[in-house]
C-alpha cells in the first residue's frame, strides 16, 4: 500500500515536473515552429513557382513577358505608388496573383498580355494556402535588398541627379545619335516592329501619313488638339519620351476612359539619363 | 420580524462547540456525502489497513454512489493481479477517457473545413500554449489505445474468456474494437495534410470497388461526401469521429462493462474446474476489496500511465505535420495507418473488391461469431492448442499482409525514382531535408565521387545514391542473363547520380537530383530537359530556417 502511494506521488510530482518544463519551453518551441513552417511555405512557394510563374516572370525573377519581381521597386513600393495601390507590398502581391491584373504593371508597358488569375476564387487554379507560398517566396526576394538596418530603402529616396526627370524645359546636352541608336532597341518592339498598330510608326515606310518623326512633331506641337506642353520639336521629343501621357496621338488613345493612359512606359524620366535622352532624341532625327 | 429570521444549522453547531470542532464535524459531513458513505475515520482505517469493521461502510459507495455503482465491491484474489489480465481492459477504457479529454482541448481551436483545417493545426502548434503537447498526447493515446485494443482482445482469446457465459461480452468489445478502428481513421483526416487526405483516400478507395457499380458509387459518395474527399468528406468524417463514434464507444462500453460485472471477471482458465463458471461465487477468505486495495491500484497506474504518456509525448513521440492536402499530387509510397497495412497489403494481391472488402469482412465476421462457433467447454490452455495455434498462425499472416503493405513490397516505380525517393521522400522529410543546412556547399557533385565532397554530409548523401545505383546496377546485370532489358524493372545500367546545389533566394538553396543510366541524353543535350532519354530530375528546394529535424 505504501508503495503504491509513494509511486503514486511520484509520478504525479514528475508529470507536474514535466509539464512545468513544457511550460517554461513553450514560447521558444512555438516561435521556432513558426519560424520553421514560414521556411517552409518558402520552399513549396518555390516549386510552384518554378512550374507557374517562372515562363513570364523569369526563373530567378528577373521578368521577360512579366515585369521583374526581383526588383527593388517593387519591394519599394515605388510601383504601388505608382498606381496609386494604398496596401502593403505583400497585400499587393496576392492581389496580383490571386485576382490577376486588369491593367498591366507600372513596370512593364503593355505588351499585349496581362497576369492571368491564379486564385481559386476568381477561376484560376491554386487554392488559397498555394498562393500564400508564392506570396512568401516573391516576398523572400526583398531580403535580397535590406539594408543594414533590415529595412528597403525607400522609394522616395534621392533620385539620380543626372536622371532625366520630367521637365522638358531643361537644357540637355549635346546629342549622339550613333549612340542614341543603341539605345532604342527596346522602343523598337513598339516603333518600329510592331508598328503602326502598337505605337506611332517612327519609319516613314510604315507611318499612316508618310511623314518621319520630325515632320510629325512639327505638326503636332502647333496642332489645336495639342494637349502637351512642348514648344520646339526637341521638346515635343523629350515629353514623348518621359511624359507621354500628356498628348496621346490619334487613334491611339483607345476609349475615352483610357485617353489619359498610354500603353507606353512612363518612368523613363527615372530610368534614362539626360545624356540618354539626348541621344535618342538625336537618333530619332535622323530617321528618315 | 419572521421574515428576518436566518437560519443556519452551521451556526448553532458553532454556537454549541465552538469554531474548530464544528468546522471538522462539517468537513467530515461534506467528505461522507462526496464519497458517498465513507467519513474521514473510514477513510483512514482503511488506507491505514485495518480490516474491515462490521457492518462494513467501504461498500456503501457502491450501493449508494453513482460512479462506483457499476464496479463491484470484491474481486476474486486471483483476478487482481497482472496475470490474467494486465489490466488491459482497464487501459482500453482509460485511453478512451484520455482521448475524449485531449480531444477536447483540441476540438477548441479546430474547424473542420479544408480552408482552414491546416492552418488551424499550424495555428495549435505555434500559437496555443501546450498545443502541440496536447495533440502528441492525442495522436500517442490514440496509437496506445488501438494496440492496448487490440492486445486485450488477444488476452481475451487466449484465457479463453469468450467462452459460455460471456459470448455477448466478446461481440460488443468485437464491436468496440471496430469503433476504435474507425475513430483512429477518421482522426487521421482532420489535420487535412499530405499524410492524413492520401493514408484516407486509400482507404476509402476500397469502397468504390464494392459490386454491383451503382451501389458502389453509390456508397464511394456517402464516405467521400463527393467524388473526392473535399468539404463534405471532411465534415462528415470530422462528426463521426468527435459525435457518433464517441457515442457509440460509450454506450457499447457500458454495455460490455455491465457484462463483465455480471459474470464477473473470469478466473485463471487453470483454476477452475473444466466447463464451470465460478467466477460470481467468491468465498470470503478468497476476496479482494474494491476498498482499498483496487482503488489504490487504479489510481496508482492511473498516475503512472499518465506521467508516462506526458513524458513520451514531451520528449520522444511527436505527431508529424506534413504539407498542406493537395488533391492533384499523390505523394510516392504513400500507406494507411500501421494498423491498417494490412489491408493494404491484401489490396497488393488482387482484386480489390474481394481483398479490400470481401476479406475483412470475412475476418471480422469470424472475429464477431468466435464464441458461438468455438463451444469447446474447456478454457485450459491444454485442451484448445488448435485454436491457439490457429490464433498464433493469424498473427503471423497479419504480420506479414502488413509488411506487404509497405512500400516496400510489390514498388512499382523505376529504380532511378526509388534511388531519389530515398533521399527526398514525398511522405516524410528523409536523410537530405534532415541535413545541416549549411553544410549544402553551392556545387555539382557526381555520387561517383561521393569521397572528394566538401564535407561529410554531402559525402553520406552522394554515398547513399551510389549504393542505390550499385544495386540496380546487379539488377541490370541479372535482367541481362534473364534475357529482359538490362534497364528496365528495378536495374540500370551504367547509372550515374548527381546532386548539383544553386543558390537561389536569401536563405534558399535548389537542390537537383539527377540519374542517368545507359549515357544518359548524350553530350549535347540540356541536363533535365523534358525530353531527354535515359534521365531522371528532381528538383527540390531547402530552406535554411526549414528545420525538418525538430520534428515539428
Amino acid at each position: 500500500m505504501i508503495w503504491r502511494v509513494l509511486l503514486g506521488t511520484f509520478s504525479i510530482v514528475l508529470t507536474m515536473v514535466v509539464l512545468g518544463y513544457v511550460a517554461v519551453t513553450e514560447q521558444s518551441r512555438m516561435s521556432s515552429f513558426a519560424t520553421a513552417y514560414d521556411a517552409r511555405k518558402i520552399e513549396a512557394g518555390a516549386a510552384l513557382f518554378e512550374a507557374q510563374c517562372k515562363n513570364c516572370h523569369g526563373a530567378n525573377g528577373e521578368g521577360g513577358i512579366g515585369p521583374a519581381l526581383n526588383a527593388l521597386d517593387l519591394f519599394n513600393g515605388q510601383r504601388m505608388e505608382e498606381i496609386g495601390w494604398n496596401g502593403t507590398v505583400e497585400a499587393y502581391v496576392r492581389n496580383a496573383i490571386a485576382a490577376g491584373r486588369p491593367r498591366y504593371s507600372a513596370a512593364i508597358g503593355d505588351r499585349g498580355q496581362r497576369m492571368p488569375t491564379f486564385g481559386q476564387a476568381y477561376g484560376g487554379p491554386l487554392r488559397d494556402d498555394q498562393i500564400e507560398t508564392l506570396v512568401a517566396f516573391v516576398m523572400n526576394w526583398s531580403k535580397a535588398f535590406e539594408g543594414p538596418d533590415g529595412r528597403i530603402p525607400s522609394a522616395t529616396a534621392t533620385p539620380n541627379p543626372n536622371a532625366a526627370g520630367n521637365d522638358i524645359t531643361i537644357e540637355l546636352p549635346a546629342g549622339d545619335a550613333a549612340r542614341g541608336a543603341t539605345l532604342v532597341t527596346a522602343c523598337q518592339a513598339c516603333h518600329v516592329a510592331g508598328a503602326p498598330t502598337v505605337g506611332p510608326a517612327w519609319e516613314t515606310a510604315k507611318a499612316v501619313d508618310g511623314k518621319n518623326i520630325v515632320q510629325h512633331a512639327e505638326e503636332r506641337l502647333t496642332d489645336a488638339s495639342y494637349t502637351g506642353q512642348a514648344t520646339t520639336v526637341d521638346q515635343y521629343l523629350f515629353e514623348s519620351i518621359v511624359n507621354p501621357a500628356a498628348f496621346i496621338v490619334p487613334p491611339y488613345e483607345g476609349a475615352t476612359w483610357q485617353a489619359t493612359v498610354t500603353t507606353m512606359p512612363n518612368n523613363y524620366g527615372a530610368t534614362l539619363l539626360k545624356q540618354d535622352v539626348a541621344d535618342i532624341i538625336a537618333y530619332l532625327k535622323t530617321i528618315p | 420580524m419572521a421574515i428576518w429570521k436566518f437560519h443556519s444549522p452551521f451556526l448553532d453547531e458553532v454556537k454549541s462547540k465552538g469554531l474548530g470542532p464544528a468546522l471538522l464535524f462539517k468537513t467530515n459531513e461534506v467528505v461522507e456525502r462526496i464519497t458517498a458513505g465513507l467519513d474521514i475515520e473510514d477513510i483512514r482505517s482503511m488506507l491505514r489497513g485495518d480490516p474491515a469493521p462490521k457492518p462494513n461502510p467501504r461498500v456503501r459507495p457502491h450501493a449508494d454512489g453513482f460512479w462506483l455503482h457499476m464496479r463491484p465491491t470484491y474481486y476474486h484474489n486471483l483476478t487482481v493481479g497482472v496475470y490474467p489480465t494486465f489490466r488491459m481492459g482497464w487501459l482500453s477504457t482509460y485511453f478512451f477517457a484520455f482521448e475524449i479529454i485531449t480531444g477536447l482541448f483540441l476540438m477548441v481551436f479546430y474547424t473542420p473545413s479544408p480552408l482552414v483545417a491546416y492552418e488551424n493545426m499550424l495555428n495549435i502548434l505555434s500559437n496555443v500554449p501546450f498545443g502541440r503537447l496536447m495533440r502528441d498526447l492525442h495522436k500517442l493515446g490514440a496509437e496506445m489505445m488501438v494496440i492496448v485494443v487490440c492486445l486485450h482482445m488477444l488476452r481475451t482469446f487466449i484465457t479463453g474468456s469468450y467462452k459460455k457465459p460471456r459470448q455477448f461480452t466478446w461481440f460488443t468489445g468485437v464491436i468496440l474494437l471496430l469503433v476504435t478502428l474507425v475513430l483512429s481513421f477518421s482522426g487521421y483526416l482532420l489535420p487535412w495534410d499530405q499524410l492524413a487526405l492520401w493514408a484516407v483516400t486509400i482507404g476509402a478507395s476500397m469502397v468504390e470497388a464494392i459490386q454491383p457499380q451503382a451501389v458502389g458509387d453509390f456508397v464511394n459518395l456517402l464516405v467521400r461526401g463527393g467524388p473526392q474527399f473535399n468539404e463534405g468528406g471532411l465534415l462528415r468524417w470530422y462528426l463521426l469521429h468527435v459525435l457518433l463514434l464517441p457515442i457509440i464507444g460509450i454506450v457499447f462500453t457500458g454495455v460490455h462493462y455491465y457484462k463483465v460485472v455480471l459474470h464477473g471477471h473470469g478466473l485463471p482458465p487453470e483454476v477452475e474446474p473444466v466447463g464451470e463458471d465460478t467466477a460470481k461465487r467468491t468465498p470470503v477468505d478468497q476476496r479482494t476489496y474494491f476498498m482499498p486495495d483496487i482503488l489504490t491500484r487504479e489510481l496508482l497506474l492511473f498516475c503512472v500511465v499518465t506521467a508516462g504518456m506526458v513524458f513520451a509525448a514531451t520528449f520522444f513521440y511527436h505527431a508529424p505535420l506534413e504539407p498542406h492536402a493537395d488533391p492533384l499530387v499523390t505523394p510516392l509510397h504513400t500507406t494507411a495507418p500501421w494498423y491498417f497495412l494490412w489491408i493494404q497489403g491484401m489490396l497488393k494481391i488482387g482484386d480489390k473488391f474481394f481483398w479490400g472488402l470481401i476479406a475483412p469482412g470475412i475476418a471480422f465476421g469470424i472475429l464477431f461469431v468466435l464464441p458461438y462457433l468455438e463451444v469447446g467447454p474447456s478454457r485450459r490452455y491444454g485442451d484448445r492448442r488448435v485454436g491457439l495455434s490457429l490464433g498464433l498462425f493469424a498473427i503471423a499472416v497479419l504480420a506479414i499482409l502488413s509488411y506487404m503493405g509497405t512500400p516496400r513490397y510489390a514498388v512499382l516505380s523505376s529504380a532511378d525514382q526509388e534511388i531519389v525517393a530515398e533521399l527526398i521522400p514525398q511522405t516524410h522529410p528523409g536523410p537530405f531535408r534532415q541535413s545541416n543546412w549549411q553544410d549544402f556547399v553551392v556545387g555539382e557533385y557526381a555520387s561517383a565521387e561521393a569521397h572528394s565532397a566538401p564535407n561529410a554530409t554531402l559525402t553520406r548523401l552522394l554515398e547513399q545514391m551510389e549504393e542505390g545505383l550499385h544495386h540496380a546496377e546487379a539488377v541490370a546485370a541479372e535482367n541481362e542473363r534473364a534475357g529482359r532489358a538490362p534497364s528496365s524493372g528495378a536495374g540500370l545500367k551504367d547509372g550515374e547520380g548527381f546532386m548539383i546545389i544553386e543558390d537561389w533566394q536569401t536563405g534558399l538553396k535548389r537542390v537537383t537530383f539527377r540519374i542517368i543510366w545507359e549515357g544518359g541524353p548524350g553530350a549535347d543535350a540540356t541536363p533535365c530537359t523534358a525530353g531527354n532519354k535515359n534521365e531522371f530530375c528532381q528538383t527540390t528546394y531547402i530552406h535554411r530556417d526549414s528545420n525538418y529535424r525538430q520534428g515539428p
